[in-house]
C-alpha cells in the first residue's frame, strides 16, 4: 500500500448560501458523485483530495459554513462494501472501462 | 548576461541533480510529495510567528548572485529588520530537519533580499505538519555553499545530456520525480525495491455513441444525444479522451482537456487514429530536437527492440493458446535473427515473415465451437478495408493501442511522428507505431481472441458490404470494454519483476526511449513476454 493509493471519501456539507452552496456543489461535482442532496462519494489519490480541500476551504465561509470530510480507506481494500443505500440510489462512476 | 536561475531550482540541485535537470524541461508530477508541498507554501496559521507584520509570496532577485525566487512569508520586528520564513511539508513520521537544500535555500533568499536592500535579520523553517519553526543562523561557509550551488545547477541546465539518475540511493526513495525518472529501471534488471508508484485515479474515457455530442457543464463531461442526456463522467478522474467515428466535441471540452495536459486522440469507427490534439505546455522540448537529430540518423538499435519483441510476443500468444508448434519454433529463430539483423529492410523482411506463419495459425487461438458455431474465418491478415471479422476487430484494437501509445510518446514530451522503425517520412505517427509493436500481441490480439472465445462479440456484431467488413457499435463497445480491461490490469514485467499495469508499461517504455535520446538509458529493450 502506498501514500498515493486511491482512497473513497465521502463528503458532506452544510452551506446556507446559495451562492457558496452552488460552488461548492459544482466543485465536488468535478472530482466525484453526488450520491444525496449534499453527499457527495470522491475517489481519489490523497495528492488530489489535498487539493480539492484547500479549494473548499477558500470558497467557504469559516464561520457559518461546514464541509465534512470522512476517509472510507483505500479502494483497493473497500471494494465498494461500505456503502449501503436503501431507496433509490444514484450511480457512482465506475472505475471500469469508461465507454459514453 | 547569464539567466537567472529560480533558486527552487538550486534547492533541487542540492536534492539531486537531476531532479533540476527534471523540473528544468518541465517534467510535472501529480503526487502526495508535490501536493503537500504546494500546500505548505499557501501558508497556513503559523501560531509562532507574532512579529508585528508579515508579507507574504515576496518575490526577490539579484543579479550578483544570479536567482530569481519567491519568499514564502517575510517577517518585520519593530525595527523593520526582516526574517525569513519558509514552509516545509516534511512528514510527521520524519524528524523536523533542516536539510541542506533547505539552508542552501534560505541562503539565497537571504542574500537576493539583502542585494535589494533590504535589511535581513534572521532565516527560519517553519515545518507545517509539526507546527515547529527552526531558526536557520546563516555562516559564511553556508552563503559560499549556496553560490557554488547555483553555478552547479548552470552547469546541470547547461549540459548537453540529463545527469544520471542515482543509483540505488535512499534518496530516490522519497523523491517526487521518480515515477518520470526511472532510476531503478535504469539498469534494465529486475527491481528489488519496493516501487511507489500508485494506480491512477482516472481513466481514459471513450466516446463513442454516433451522433451524440460531448461537453463541460459543471466539471463533468456530459454526453446528450438527440437532447436526450447519455451519461455523464467527473473531469477530475479524465486521464484523456478518445473519440470515435462521428462524435461531437465542444470547443469548451478540448480546451478543458488540453488545460489540464491531457490529450484528445479522434480515432474513425473503424479504429483508425485520424488525428489528436496536446497542450502546447510539455516536458523535454530539447530532447525532442535530439530526437529527430536520432530519427534522421536512424536507430537500427531501437528498431531491432522493436522487431524481435513483437515476434517474441507472437511466439509467446501463439504457444499458449494455439496449436502450431512449428511456427512457435520458426518465430523463435525470427526473434533471434531480429536482434542481429544488419538493415530496416532486412528487418521489415523478418517482421513480414514472421507476421505470415503468425497469422496463417491464428484461428487455432479461437475454440473450435466458436469458430464454427460464429463461420468466423481467417486466411490473411488484411488491413484496410477489413475482409472478415477479426480483421475488423483487430484493426480496431490495434487503433486503441495507437491511441493509448501516442497518449504516453506526447506525455513525455516526445514527437509520435520521428520513429525510428517507422519511417517518418510517410506521415504517420511513427514512434507511437513503433512503440505499438510489441503490445500488440500481448494486448490486442489477445483481447480480440478473449472477446470471440467468451462470446463478447460475435458475428452478427459485424456487417459487410461490397467486401468490406465493419464493426457495429455494440461490438466496438464490448471490445473497448475488453481492452481497458486488459490495459488497466497487472502483469509482472519481465524486466523489472514487478507488477505494473499494461498501460503504464506503456508509458515506461516510451520513457525508457527518451532515456536513450537524452543519454541516460544505455539501451532500449522490448517488454518480452513469457
Ligand atoms: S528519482 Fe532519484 S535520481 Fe531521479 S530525480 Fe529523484 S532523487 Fe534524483
Amino acid at each position: 500500500m502506498s501514500l498515493d493509493d486511491v482512497r473513497r471519501y465521502l463528503i458532506a456539507y452544510d452551506i446556507s448560501d446559495d451562492v457558496r452552496r452552488t460552488k461548492v456543489a459544482k466543485k465536488l461535482e468535478s472530482y466525484g458523485d453526488r450520491v444525496q442532496y449534499s453527499v457527495f462519494i470522491v475517489d481519489t489519490r490523497p495528492a488530489k483530495f489535498l487539493r480539492l480541500r484547500t479549494q473548499l476551504t477558500d470558497m467557504i465561509d469559516e464561520g457559518t459554513d461546514s464541509v465534512l470530510f470522512c476517509n472510507l480507506g483505500t479502494l483497493r481494500a473497500n471494494n465498494r462494501r461500505s456503502l449501503d443505500v436503501i431507496g433509490c440510489s444514484r450511480t457512482i462512476t465506475d472505475h471500469g472501462p469508461a465507454i459514453l | 548576461m547569464p539567466e537567472l536561475i529560480p533558486i527552487s531550482l538550486v534547492a533541487h540541485q542540492a536534492f539531486c541533480p537531476r531532479r533540476a535537470w527534471l523540473e528544468a524541461m518541465g517534467e510535472k508530477t501529480d503526487t502526495h510529495q508535490v501536493e503537500i508541498g504546494t500546500q505548505a507554501h499557501t501558508p497556513a496559521d503559523d501560531p509562532t510567528g507574532s512579529r508585528a507584520r508579515r508579507y507574504r509570496a515576496v518575490d526577490v532577485i539579484s543579479h550578483d548572485l544570479g536567482v530569481t525566487g519567491r519568499c514564502d512569508t517575510v517577517e518585520l520586528d519593530e525595527n523593520a529588520a526582516m526574517t525569513i520564513v519558509e514552509h516545509k511539508a516534511t512528514p510527521v513520521r520524519r524528524r523536523p530537519e533542516v536539510t541542506d537544500p533547505m539552508r542552501i535555500q534560505v541562503a539565497l533568499l537571504a542574500g537576493a533580499l539583502a542585494d535589494m536592500g533590504y535589511p535581513v535579520s534572521g532565516q527560519a523553517i517553519y515545518f507545517t505538519n509539526h507546527h515547529t519553526r527552526v531558526d536557520v543562523p546563516l555562516t559564511p561557509a553556508d552563503r559560499a555553499l549556496a553560490r557554488d550551488m547555483v553555478a552547479d545547477t548552470a552547469r546541470t541546465l547547461a549540459a548537453e545530456q540529463a545527469p544520471p539518475p542515482l543509483e540505488d540511493d535512499r534518496r530516490c526513495s522519497r523523491c517526487s520525480h521518480i515515477s518520470v525518472c526511472l532510476p531503478d529501471e535504469r539498469p534494465l534488471t529486475p527491481v528489488t525495491r519496493r516501487i511507489i508508484v500508485a494506480d491512477p485515479d482516472t481513466q481514459v474515457l471513450h466516446l463513442t455513441t454516433p451522433g451524440s455530442r460531448a461537453y463541460v457543464t459543471r466539471g463533468r463531461i456530459e454526453v446528450s444525444k438527440s437532447g436526450e442526456k447519455l451519461g455523464t463522467f467527473p473531469i477530475e478522474r479524465v486521464q484523456g479522451v478518445v473519440v470515435h467515428g462521428n462524435v461531437d466535441l465542444s470547443s469548451g471540452l478540448i480546451r478543458e482537456v488540453l488545460w489540464r495536459s491531457l490529450s484528445v486522440v479522434w480515432c474513425t469507427s473503424s479504429g483508425r487514429v485520424t488525428g489528436w490534439a496536446r497542450a502546447a505546455q510539455g516536458p523535454n522540448g530539447g530532447p525532442r530536437l535530439l530526437q529527430h537529430v536520432a530519427s534522421q540518423h536512424g536507430r537500427i538499435d531501437l528498431a531491432r527492440q522493436f522487431v524481435a519483441a513483437k515476434v517474441a510476443n507472437q511466439a509467446t500468444l501463439l504457444r499458449r493458446h494455439g496449436d502450431a508448434p512449428t511456427a512457435v519454433t520458426r518465430l523463435r529463430e525470427l526473434q533471434r535473427e531480429a536482434l542481429d539483423s544488419p538493415s530496416l529492410t532486412d528487418l521489415f523482411g523478418i517482421e513480414g515473415d514472421a507476421a505470415a506463419r503468425y497469422f496463417e495459425h491464428f484461428l487455432t487461438m479461437l475454440r473450435p465451437k466458436v469458430v464454427a458455431t460464429e463461420g468466423l474465418t481467417f486466411s490473411t491478415r488484411t488491413r484496410r478495408p477489413a475482409r472478415d471479422p477479426i480483421n475488423a476487430a483487430l484493426n480496431f484494437c490495434y487503433g486503441l493501442l495507437t491511441a493509448d501509445t501516442l497518449r504516453a510518446v506526447v506525455a513525455c514530451g516526445l514527437d509520435p511522428h520521428a520513429g525510428f522503425l517507422h519511417s517518418s517520412g510517410r506521415n504517420k505517427p511513427a514512434l507511437a507505431l513503433d512503440l505499438v509493436e510489441e503490445f500488440r500481441a500481448p494486448i490486442a490480439d489477445s483481447v480480440v481472441l478473449n472477446a470471440f472465445n467468451n462470446g463478447e462479440i460475435r458475428t452478427r456484431d459485424f456487417s459487410t458490404a461490397l467486401g468490406t467488413t465493419r464493426i457495429g457499435e455494440r461490438g466496438r463497445k464490448a471490445l473497448i470494454a475488453g481492452y481497458e480491461r486488459r490495459v488497466t490490469g497487472t502483469f509482472r514485467h519481465p524486466i523489472f519483476g514487478y507488477d505494473v499495469t499494461w498501460r503504464r508499461a506503456m508509458e515506461i517504455q516510451a520513457r525508457l526511449v527518451l532515456g536513450v535520446i537524452d543519454g541516460t538509458q544505455p539501451r532500449y529493450q522490448g517488454i518480452k513476454t513469457r
